[in-house]
């Protein structure tokens, strides 16, 4: 059971959370308590609104002459506009687990709030750096996904690699199932989270991007990886970095 | 004679420019340029990063306008999160923090220069302004180092030369402080000048 274990939780960091600040070890920490706390949701939803209204308190500068064109010029080039996250995102059942680098890492608070307010409902991708992105995702069955995982509530789990442990997991069974990691600076790059069942059925979560500065990850767990046992992160080549067993 | 997009709300122009149409797009970004590639700038202290930033940031609203609920603040502050946190990413990639830091506070609590900046300022801005100012200065600075450029405790604590927990209190502070101002906002006795002839 060493590798079952109850996270610190630091409320008094919420306004540095809610900055974008955090290193990743402790917004881990800070995610896994949030999930549990009404009081520090509210409180971060506030200081999330203070931050966004600092931040664009920036001076205005104006860019080089023909920046509009440049702008449009990049966007022809990208295709048309798409609802990343729709309104009603619960009900939407649309999935999109897995997102390109061009769309991690926006809306870390944004989102956040967004997360507390629909009691979470869809995946959620957390980039190298301090965002908290959502992709829009399925909204699970109330299934609990872990085998072993007796009367819901949530666990976490060391991520091993070939040298150690190089993270953890933190799996919330209630309600909606969901999954967060935190991984050390390691410079893995991008990462496909895998669940695996004992009769080998593989259901993959998504991509993300672990950075010399480390990554973190959160998602919800489909109802398609009921019964699912290991957790594990393969690299672009298909090779395993890390796994974790699950209760 | 349509109406003229001059006059378009934000949140109009917002919609046009995530639908596509061409000339409420240009008329959205010209609005927004230089608040948005100010914010950039501010983060990365460099036209070369803060461009391609600023770029980001308008195709990150362009693909997610849709999803902008004016409940959670106005589109330039939503525009302003976007954009500070793609330049955050792109400085934690680049460990570096070149901004002029004295010169964005001073820029910071002067306000904006031009007339006509100061008549677009939104009274949100000077909102926050007022709060940021009531502040104690050692609080403030940390907190605009923090939201606006990005720092961690630790480097607020390195560029202040301060210990680590001083500056984690005086962030933690100034954000509960900023807070509390902003639900029930302060009078800014510091702009009240006696009158010369």
């Amino acid at each position: 059971m060493t590798d079952i274990f109850q996270p610190p939780a630091h409320p008094e960091a919420l306004p540095e959370f809610a900055l974008g600040v955090l290193d990743p070890e402790e917004r881990t920490s800070m995610l896994a308590h949030l999930t549990h706390c009404a009081t520090c949701r509210e409180e971060l939803h506030e200081l999330s609104a203070v931050a966004d209204r600092v931040a664009a308190q920036a001076p205005p500068v104006e860019p080089q002459a023909g920046f509009e064109d440049r702008v449009l010029a990049r966007l022809d080039g990208v295709g048309a506009p798409r609802a990343l996250i729709p309104h009603g995102l619960a009900a939407s059942g649309v999935r999109r687990a897995s997102r390109t680098a061009a769309n991690r890492g926006d809306q870390r608070r944004f989102t956040w709030r967004q997360v507390a307010a629909v009691a979470a409902a869809a995946s959620i991708v957390v980039g190298a750096g301090t965002a908290i992105g959502m992709a829009a995702g399925s909204t699970s069955s109330n299934n609990p996904v872990a085998t072993g995982a007796t009367t819901g509530g949530w666990y976490a789990t060391l991520l091993v690699g070939p040298s150690g442990p190089v993270g953890k997991v933190f799996v919330d069974s209630d309600g909606h199932p969901w999954m967060s990691m935190g991984i050390s600076g390691s410079n893995l790059g991008t990462l496909r989270c895998e669940l695996v069942s004992p009769s080998g059925k593989v259901v993959t979560l998504g991509t993300f991007e672990v950075s010399s500065q480390g990554g973190y990850w959160a998602t919800y767990i489909p109802s398609a990886a009921d019964g699912a046992t290991i957790v594990r992160l393969v690299d672009t080549s298909g090779k395993m970095v890390a796994t974790a067993t699950m209760r | 004679m349509g109406i003229p997009v001059s006059s378009l709300s934000d949140e109009a122009l917002l919609s046009g420019f995530a639908s596509g149409d061409r000339e409420l797009s240009v008329a959205f970004i010209r609005r927004f340029q230089s608040r948005v590639y100010g914010v950039a700038l501010a983060v990365l202290g460099d036209q070369t990063g803060a461009e391609d930033v600023a770029q980001q940031a308008f195709e990150r609203a362009w693909r997610h306008g849709s999803v902008y609920d004016a409940r959670r603040g106005s589109v330039g502050t939503w525009l302003a999160a976007i954009t500070r946190n793609l330049a955050i990413d792109s400085t934690r990639v680049k460990k570096a923090y070149p901004v002029e830091i004295g010169a964005l506070l001073a820029a910071m609590s002067a306000g904006p220069n031009d007339p006509e900046d100061k008549a677009l300022e939104s009274e949100s801005r000077r909102e926050v302004g007022r709060a940021l100012r009531q502040l104690p200065p050692e609080q403030a600075r940390a907190v605009v180092l923090a939201a606006m450029v990005g720092m961690s405790a630790s480097q607020v604590a390195a560029a202040e030369g301060i210990p680590l927990g001083t500056a984690k209190t005086r962030i933690r502070s100034a954000m509960r402080r900023l807070r509390d101002n902003l639900r029930d906002p302060v009078l800014d006795v510091r702009v009240v000048e006696p009158a010369s002839d």
